[in-house]
């Protein structure tokens, strides 16, 4: 049998020593009638084990139905986005056991190598976030979201006991798919979740975010760079929030834009979580990779998830360890602050990886890189006859909206081209859009191609204008 | 070590004490104290908070667990150990019957503190605990 | 003067400025000045204080941080209910393809059809298994797939009009903590039954406790003191008779898959840890897997997108289910741990999974006929996938915990077993001592865990400051977890300049 050691011989031994003539005496607390037989036809209705050459021959012919981003000049993100990943991180992360093959670090002294290298990865989500609490990571952006707004509402309880606050506002252009998880959780929670939608500008429309900040608010999430690639003005959120005295979430999408951006520590927010993807891991169709969090440390104690400090051993020497493990479900149970028991270690391992190989100052440059192509690529783009930016005065980082014709897509594929992720089912008046990403493995040649392939694909189409 | 006859104990290792002035004092027992061995946080209610006999008021955590405190009579808390509640054990661990105490209360009916257990029912319980 | 090899610093300790490990291509359009084109946007003061490193000694900081990890590759790891067994290599071998590893969720869906197909075959794997008819990929963990069945559970009650009414979740007092967490979360009371002195279900309790408040009991089987529930079948018909439903933790899969169908015995969901039952590596504690498997009237409320094989042979993934609950993570899971399941199960086939289920109740029970009398076995009968010992006899005699005994493993190269769970309250007040030796073990590995428990028995009686003040040779000695706790530093000093 595939990965069983143990000879007929060894089990005939074994079942000696326990005093039972065969296997079957072991599960005697199952009901025989519910008992599977191997010799019957009940028995399971999966096919025969295949050895290693055999499957590896079928995941071939699997992939062989399947294109990846790397078969196309690829422009799609809207979350997970098309980086190239250094052959370190799979060498390290995948190909050597020591972490891969472990658990959760549990007992300190024989998973230092586990401790030491959370302890690092939190240090590096400091870094980028400049908040001084960052947890072990999470399983992804959106979990990481609805996590923040459970944490907000339990913040919010404690410091407001006697009032009522159930509502989660979500301000401006969002991720659908950290929205509709967040509702997710909201609903069994019994939160509401109010989105206030973005303005023409694709920013947030203040005047709509004044209107819901009441005192039955806990919290605020803005996502910048936004889903439509803009980046917001987290600060003026922040000082939207005050009078009511909500927490702020600012989430992240693209972690490449921090390299950037006002920190999310400089703009006042309390939490910060976002997606890790972009940071060392594989597209994988989405998963896994992970979501980090941090926050102000004054909102340490309602924090969710696995946590590391350094500490000291017996002999005084440095060591790691977990800690604050009492929020966690596997001691306060019901009352915990998550029910979450792991976090995405090998995930965040690969994030250390990516950030300490580009280190500081490549980090900077990969980040700028990127900015000089968005802004080559969105001008060469709106020079296509019949293509526009849909919003063109509001900043953007690594995404940008084109304007122009609906069903473009087919199109596009036959010259090898995955074009901007058609917006029609984002929100009304957006027909005819396309959210394009761009990466530093985009180059300009395939951009070019993009704008005539649009051009070619145009002709003759009336201008839409929503 | 005898344990004080004047306080009342309840099954989950808290004690009640009524005082002169008509309030009454709760803390935890020295047992609970060593059980929970590593002490890290305490979290207790507000001065002007009422407490529910039977309920929990607070919560006090150790490195690998977290209890219940639970109050024994029901009233309105009129001091908390600031000391304790700035997660300072010291007193807690010396003097778990004195200068150890969380909070107290000015209970709606002193009479509730009678359904506790005498210091002799409480080591009867600690003695059948212990295996 | 104390000398420090710089293998043994932080890497933010080693960085120099102007070190690095990788290089861009040069930029192939004009350079843009940021602040010229981002106008208006406030940038960060600084640039993130990240390490700067060289790529020798970046290997060789986490090579040595490897060596300082015990992992299944490396060690025995009898770590109860997490099932450490073996993970094929050719999992990740293959994932790494870039069929996998650049396939884009927002590719059009003509180009997943490998993918789609990978999925609607696992879930149908899972469902055999499970004996229910409807599986969902999407939850990303154990934790995940138990919230998700109590979503669906509660959507169930809610389309029924009793979701008001239903309030209540019972669960034993035995259950892994995320089980009350999740409830609670999932917005249900929790209602603990304690067990009887087997650890088992108290039917007679467990019917004075049921009625028209409750939702649902989540139950694991095998229970996690290693126990096979005996009356699953009349618990389940006790749940259903009075309009409940019956959850399933299946953490302990690994034990009864392919010898008895959850759904056979009226299961009504549960979820598996592919993590643990399928061989996704853990990873250093994630990421995993967490699907679930439903009865057929829960299964309009799982989570959207469903992937399924059309009438044509092709494949797509459906949106249109007015009744699913949602979303509970993005896109569709950790996909790239579905993958390695599906590897590892297609080399299983149906044979492998029946006997990887033998195989594992074969080697606990070994371990509980071999260290019979070594170690007090609270419930001495035949256990499941683990066996739990506990300290009693240790701490009676010599004052040595269940925690000692485990950090004295560590000097003879095998991963503790799992100490704080069971909680006391359910092993008669002693420390539990929770081993899961897996299938993949060999009788060698198994014999030399013996000899080495036999052999730290003997310590605890003849040399207990040896036992108390273990591991000796590890890089660090015992840690001081609480004052992570009281004074924690959770991040290094240099990463805030």
């Amino acid at each position: 049998m595939p990965f069983i050691q143990n000879t007929d011989a060894d089990q005939k031994a074994m079942l000696a020593a326990i005093g039972v003539k065969s296997i079957d005496e072991l599960f005697v607390d199952i009901p025989a009638n519910l008992r599977l037989k191997m010799s019957d036809s009940n028995m399971l209705k999966l096919p025969p084990g295949k050895g290693e050459l055999e499957v590896t021959r079928h995941i071939q012919g699997l992939l062989a139905k399947t294109k990846n981003a790397g078969d196309y000049a690829f422009f799609r993100g809207g979350g997970i986005y098309n980086h190239f990943v250094s052959t370190l991180i799979d060498h390290i992360a995948l190909f050597d056991g020591s972490f891969i093959t472990a658990y959760t670090p549990y007992q300190p002294e024989c998973s230092q190598g586990t401790l030491t290298f959370i302890y690092e990865f939190q240090s590096c989500i400091t870094a980028l976030t400049g908040l001084e609490v960052a947890n072990a990571s999470m399983y992804d952006a959106a979990s990481a979201l609805a996590e923040a707004m459970m944490m907000g509402k339990h913040v919010a309880e404690d410091r407001f006991r006697k009032e009522t606050r159930n509502n989660f506002v979500l301000a401006g252009a969002f991720n659908p798919e950290y929205v509709q998880v967040c509702k997710t959780y909201a609903d069994v929670a019994g939160l509401k979740v109010i989105q206030v939608q973005p303005g023409a500008d694709g920013r947030i429309d203040k005047e709509a975010l004044a209107k819901v900040l009441t005192r039955k608010v806990f919290a605020v999430a803005v996502q910048s760079p936004n889903y439509l690639g803009i980046i917001e003005d987290v600060e003026a959120v922040v000082a939207a929030s005050k009078e009511c005295e909500a927490l702020v979430v600012q989430c992240v999408g693209e972690p490449l834009s921090l390299a950037l951006l006002q920190t999310p520590a400089e703009a006042g927010v309390d939490i910060c979580v976002g997606e890790g993807q972009a940071l060392g891991n594989h597209q994988f169709l989405g998963g896994p990779a992970f979501g980090f969090f941090a926050a102000k440390k004054d909102w340490l104690r309602k924090m969710p998830g696995r946590i590391v400090s350094e500490t000291k051993d017996r002999d005084g020497r440095r060591a790691f360890s977990l800690a604050l493990a009492t929020r966690e479900q596997h001691i306060r149970r019901e009352k915990a602050t998550s029910n979450i028991c792991t976090n995405q270690s090998l995930c965040a391992l690969r994030a250390l990886i990516h950030l300490s190989a580009w280190g500081k100052k490549g980090f900077v440059e990969l980040a700028e890189h990127t900015v000089s192509k968005t802004q080559y690529a969105m001008q060469k783009l709106a020079s296509v006859p019949g293509v526009s930016l849909a919003h063109p005065n509001s900043p953007v980082f690594n995404e940008f909206v084109i304007q122009a014709a609906p069903s473009l897509e087919k199109k596009l594929l036959k010259k090898r081209i995955v074009g901007g992720l058609p917006l029609d089912k984002y929100g009304k008046g957006r027909r005819g859009q396309y959210l394009v990403a761009i990466t530093e493995v985009t180059t300009k040649a395939e951009i070019d191609q993009y704008a005539e392939a649009l051009a070619e694909a145009l002709k003759g189409k009336p201008v839409t204008v929503s | 070590m005898a344990r004080p006859d004047n306080v009342r104990y309840l099954e989950s290792h808290e004690w009640g004490r009524l005082e002169k002035d008509g309030t009454v004092t709760i803390g935890i027992t020295d047992f609970a104290v060593d059980q929970l061995n590593d002490l890290t946080f305490v979290d207790l209610p507000e001065v002007g908070d009422k407490v529910k006999k039977g309920e929990a008021f607070g919560e006090i955590e150790s490195v690998k667990a977290v209890s219940d405190l639970i109050s024994p009579v029901s009233g309105k808390i009129v001091a908390v150990h600031d000391d304790v509640d700035s997660d300072d054990f010291s007193a807690l661990k010396k003097d778990a019957f004195g200068a150890g105490w969380l909070i107290k209360v000015k209970p709606d009916n002193p009479k509730e503190l009678d359904s506790a257990k005498s210091a002799a029912d409480y080591e009867k319980q600690l003695a059948e605990e212990a295996h | 003067m104390a000398i420090t090899n710089p293998t043994d610093k932080l890497l933010f300790e080693v960085s120099a400025d102007g070190r690095r490990c990788l290089r861009l291509p040069a930029l192939d359009v004009p350079k843009v000045d940021v602040k010229q084109a981002l106008k208006g946007v406030k940038l960060r003061a600084k640039p993130a204080p990240l390490p700067e490193v060289g790529e020798l000694d970046l290997v060789r900081h986490f090579t040595n941080l490897g060596k300082k990890n015990f992992s299944t590759d490396r060690n025995f790891y009898p770590l109860g209910s997490c099932t450490m067994k073996y993970n094929p290599k050719i999992n990740v071998t293959l994932l790494s393809l870039p069929g996998f590893t650049k396939a884009h969720p927002h590719l059009p869906e003509a180009d997943l059809q490998g993918h789609i197909e990978l999925m609607v075959t696992l879930e149908n794997w899972l469902s055999e298994i499970s004996g229910l008819p409807a599986v969902t990929l999407q939850p990303a963990a154990g934790a995940q797939g138990e919230m998700t069945g109590l979503m669906v559970i509660k959507a169930y009650f809610d389309k029924k009009g009793e979701s008001k009414t239903r309030r209540k979740v019972i669960i034993p007092d035995n259950a892994h903590g995320t089980n009350p967490a999740t409830a609670a979360l999932a917005g249900f009371e929790t209602v603990t039954l304690k067990g009887n002195a087997e650890g088992n279900v108290d039917l007679n309790l467990l019917r004075s406790l049921v009625g028209p408040d409750t939702a649902a009991m989540m139950i694991t089987n095998p229970s996690t003191l290693g126990i096979l529930e005996p009356n699953m079948a009349e618990i389940a018909k006790i749940l259903h008779a009075a309009g409940a439903q019956l959850y399933m933790d299946g953490a302990n899969m690994n034990a009864i898959q392919g010898m008895v169908r959850p759904g056979d015995y009226g299961v009504d969901c549960m979820h598996f840890n592919l993590h643990k039952t399928y061989s996704v590596p853990h990873g250093s504690g994630g990421p995993g897997a967490g699907p679930i498997a439903v009865a057929s009237h829960l299964e309009p409320f799982l989570p959207t997108p469903r992937p399924v094989r059309n009438a044509d042979g092709s494949y797509s993934l459906d949106t249109k289910r007015p009744d699913t609950i949602g979303k509970v993570r993005s896109f569709f899971g950790n996909y790239g741990a579905l993958v390695m399941a599906y590897i590892y199960m297609s080399q299983l086939g149906r044979e492998g999974v029946r006997r990887n289920g033998e195989n594992a109740v074969l080697n606990a029970n070994y371990l509980r006929a071999r260290l019979r009398g070594v170690y007090h076995i609270q419930n001495d009968k035949a256990c499941a996938h683990e066996v739990v010992f506990t300290d009693k006899k240790q701490h009676t005699e010599n004052d040595i915990t269940a925690l000692d005994i485990a950090k004295r493993m560590i000097d003879y190269n095998i991963h503790p077993m799992t100490i704080y769970f069971p909680l006391p309250a359910v092993t008669g007040g002693d420390g539990a001592m929770m081993v899961e030796p897996t299938e993949t073990e060999s009788k060698e590995t198994l014999d030399y865990f013996v000899e080495v428990m036999k052999k730290i028995a003997q310590e605890c009686k003849e040399n207990p400051e040896l036992v108390k003040n273990a591991p000796h040779t590890t890089p660090v000695s015992r840690v001081d977890e609480k004052s992570a706790t009281t004074n924690p530093q959770l991040y290094c000093p240099m990463c805030i300049a």
